[in-house]
């Protein structure tokens, strides 16, 4: 089994167990209320992972929005999360520009983004997000609107669509 | 003269056991070496001599099995032909650089890249000056060629990253190009030029592209084509085994740097089959990770010689899937054990391709269960390993046997239980190994059928059980669940199966009404797999008359044939439809049959 683990390079926010009882409903935890459930890009066998985000306005005219990243895992496992570079994005944590983000956690994930876009156009950040689970692991591309504005064109396309799309295209 | 030939045991059979070893010798001709030498391999190889006139060699092969029984002889001929005034042969091995990954550490393994043989790929000989192709044909299995050019004349060698064998069976037809929204173009290696001369020697090395000084691809990524075809023509070697006369439908193997990272899977459009692989460098590449490829593969080996009902989308370890998802995958996942004898898949991803997911099919599975893709590879692989290292060694053919017998024509959706039932009736003699297999998977076993109908794991969510709920004519109300217990689109509990009997052709008046107003119930149609009528009515379904949704609810007239169906029966929020109002609710929808 490859030993699949990254350096762990930012402290936890908060710990929490993850979501296994059978029984248990997979819905929204009371800790991600008001988040958006973030679309999972792919067809390949994932991370055991939910990755919710939450834009929020500046603290001041000067600043920048602020983006609120949760990732709860669904399996007992130690996450590892990079945000991919794009030109279109600037992204801000603790005070200093990253274009790579690594962070690995042993429950859930939170984080605080600066988002900065350079350009008009929607925008959106792709967050790889691993998991190790001890006997195996699991990585997925997570999708998330750059912004307010971005994710509110992503559902105006979404809306735009459900006339014609209904079925989920069969993808294996 | 001068070709490389290649001698070809590898359909070679044995109906009881496997074939341990092979002995070719020649028996008549001019004396030629063949390679490798003792032992021989299944298929071996030799240089055409040089010959005034047609000469005709003949060889001979024996096998013996793991009985240690031994065949009779079988005899081959080959016509060994003068070459013609005018004419320069050009030989070579075109080779790829494998890059391999490593299995105890992370990501790709840059460092012990290797050449491998470009196994059965088409290779051309392309006139420099006018870029007319003077020849073409095929590698043999260790990458070698054998092209007749024009003499003194400036040309460069081509490969083309297809596998392309027509004519006698089996045949295949196997290409990789960029999709046709970047460049529609196939993918090739080209080689320096050459002047033929009076015939030369031109190999041709394919490289990755990778920089090691920089760290990052910083030329073509030539090879990364390839070597995708060579972990498919692993594949087809496997299924010439089983089948030598397969006939493979045209698959187009869709990659490019530009696909995007982690969009890998297999599809079927008008146009045509199609496996699409990520390129997308840092993120996510595919290209050396042959446990992915041969899963997609796998995809399509089963749409077309066996039946594959699953509805696609995301899933991951742990998940109560939908049991036709559950079944896909965890068919795709073995079947990639088979290809590459391994049971350890691994997909790399991440900056500088130096991480990697991974997980073995022999070892790794949660919530099990009829609904869980890790049971459905854990039982697979249990009953096929030929380490026999658990309770049951089945063995290969008897399971290719049921996935492209049995499987396609059932009338139960293609799941464990429709596998494992058949199986079990057509031997007999493996029950008791098979029940142990498939109950260690928290499967009642001892008691399948296709239908599931004494299932009892109801992964704790009891409205997930009956697997299939019955209905007749003049039957209802059924009160039938759609759930989201475990998510969303393809999980358990978000769609529930009906089975309903048509005891002679007739019209039949079917409700589907929801116990929320303004939730939208949709109701679609199978028979031995094949979507007979959808009845959702949004897009307005063909023929146009069967769409009598109201308000959301169903109520149509369908013309059915006898039978049995299954009807597939959700409320669309929980299935994962696009752009309806209400989201998803754990809510229950009535079924009428008239």
């Amino acid at each position: 089994m490859p030993n699949l683990f990254l350096p762990v390079a930012l402290a936890l926010s908060l710990m929490v167990a993850p979501a296994t009882a059978a029984t248990q409903k997979i819905g929204k935890p009371a800790a991600v209320s008001g988040m958006t459930l973030a679309l999972r890009s792919g067809e390949k066998i994932g991370a055991p992972v939910d990755v919710y985000y939450q834009h929020l306005a500046p603290g001041a005219a000067s600043a920048d929005p602020s983006l609120k990243l949760t990732i709860i895992p669904r399996l007992a496992g130690k996450l590892s999360v990079q945000l991919v570079p794009d030109s279109s994005v600037s992204i801000v944590y603790g005070g200093a520009p990253m274009t790579l983000q690594k962070a690995s956690a042993s429950g859930v994930y939170n984080r605080l983004l600066s988002v900065r876009r350079n350009g008009t156009t929607p925008a959106t950040i792709r967050a790889l997000v691993h998991v190790d689970l001890g006997d195996s692991s699991f990585f997925s591309v997570f999708v998330i609107p750059a912004d307010a504005a971005s994710a509110d064109a992503a559902r105006l396309m979404k809306s735009g669509s459900s006339q014609t799309v209904k079925k989920p295209a069969r993808q294996l | 003269m001068g070709s490389v030939v290649t001698l070809i045991g590898l359909a070679s059979s044995d109906s009881d056991g496997t074939i341990a070893s092979y002995v070719w010798s020649q028996t008549a001709g001019p004396a030629v070496t063949l390679t490798p030498t003792m032992p021989s391999g299944a298929n071996v190889s030799f240089t055409a001599p040089s010959v005034l006139a047609d000469t005709v060699l003949t060889f001979r092969l024996v096998v013996t099995d793991n009985l240690g029984a031994t065949s009779a002889p079988d005899f081959e001929n080959v016509t060994v032909r003068p070459l013609t005034a005018g004419q320069a042969p050009i030989s070579g091995r075109i080779t790829f650089a494998r890059i391999p990954t490593f299995r105890t550490a992370n990501g790709l393994n840059f460092a012990g890249t290797t050449q491998q043989p470009a196994r059965g790929i088409t290779v051309e000989i392309v006139n420099a000056g006018t870029n007319s192709i003077v020849s073409s044909g095929t590698t043999d299995s260790d990458g070698f060629y054998f092209l007749i050019a024009t003499p003194n004349t400036t040309a460069f060698v081509r490969a083309r990253a297809e596998l392309v064998k027509s004519g006698a069976l089996p045949n295949w037809n196997i290409r990789v190009q960029a999709d046709a929204t970047i460049s529609s173009t196939q993918q090739t290696a080209r080689g320096t030029d050459f002047n033929s001369g009076s015939g030369s020697m031109q190999n041709l090395a394919i490289q990755s592209g990778w920089d090691t000084v920089a760290g990052t691809y910083n030329s073509p990524r030539d090879a990364a084509p390839f070597a995708i075809l060579d972990t498919v023509y692993r594949a087809i070697t496997k299924l010439v085994v089983l089948n030598p006369s397969i006939n493979l439908p045209n698959l187009i193997v869709d990659w490019a740097p530009e696909n995007v990272g982690n969009q890998t899977f297999f599809s079927v459009s008008s146009a045509g089959p199609k496996i699409v692989l990520a390129g997308e460098a840092n993120v996510d590449t595919d290209e050396y990770d042959a446990q992915v490829i041969a899963h997609e593969f796998g995809h399509f080996i089963e749409w077309r010689f066996g039946r594959s009902d699953s509805i696609g989308g995301p899933h991951t370890l742990g998940d109560r899937l939908d049991p036709r998802l559950a079944w896909g995958e965890g068919f795709g996942y073995w079947f990639a054990g088979v290809v590459n004898d391994d049971t350890l898949m691994i997909d790399t991803f991440g900056p500088q391709q130096s991480q990697s997911g991974g997980f073995d099919i022999e070892t790794v599975f949660r919530n099990p269960g009829w609904f869980s893709e890790s049971s459905v590879w854990t039982i697979l692989w249990d009953l096929y390993d030929p380490a026999n290292d658990d309770v049951a060694s089945v063995g290969l053919a008897p399971i290719w046997a049921i996935l492209t017998g049995p499987l396609r024509d059932s009338s139960a959706m293609t799941t464990i239980f429709t596998f494992i039932t058949a199986l079990k009736q057509a031997n007999p003699g493996l029950v008791s190994q098979i029940d142990s297999v498939v109950g260690s998977q928290s499967i009642v076993a001892a008691t399948i059928d296709d239908f599931g109908s004494t299932e009892t794991n109801n992964a704790g969510v009891p409205s997930t059980l009956p697997v299939y709920a019955s209905i007749g004519q003049g039957g209802g109300p059924l009160i039938v669940p759609s759930t989201r217990d475990f998510g969303t689109g393809n999980k358990l509990g978000n769609r529930h199966f009906v089975k309903m009997i048509v005891a002679s052709p007739r019209t039949v008046r079917i409700t589907a009404n929801a116990a929320v107003a303004g939730q939208d119930p949709d109701v679609q149609i199978f028979k031995a797999g094949l979507q007979v009528i959808s009845l959702s009515c949004t897009p307005t379904p063909t023929p146009p008359q069967v769409c009598g949704e109201s308000g959301g609810n169903e109520d149509f007239n369908a013309t059915l044939s006898g039978g049995t169906y299954v009807l597939e029966v959700y409320e669309c929020n929980n299935a994962g439809c696009a752009g309806d109002t209400p989201t998803p609710a754990d809510t229950t929808i009535t079924v009428t049959v008239q």
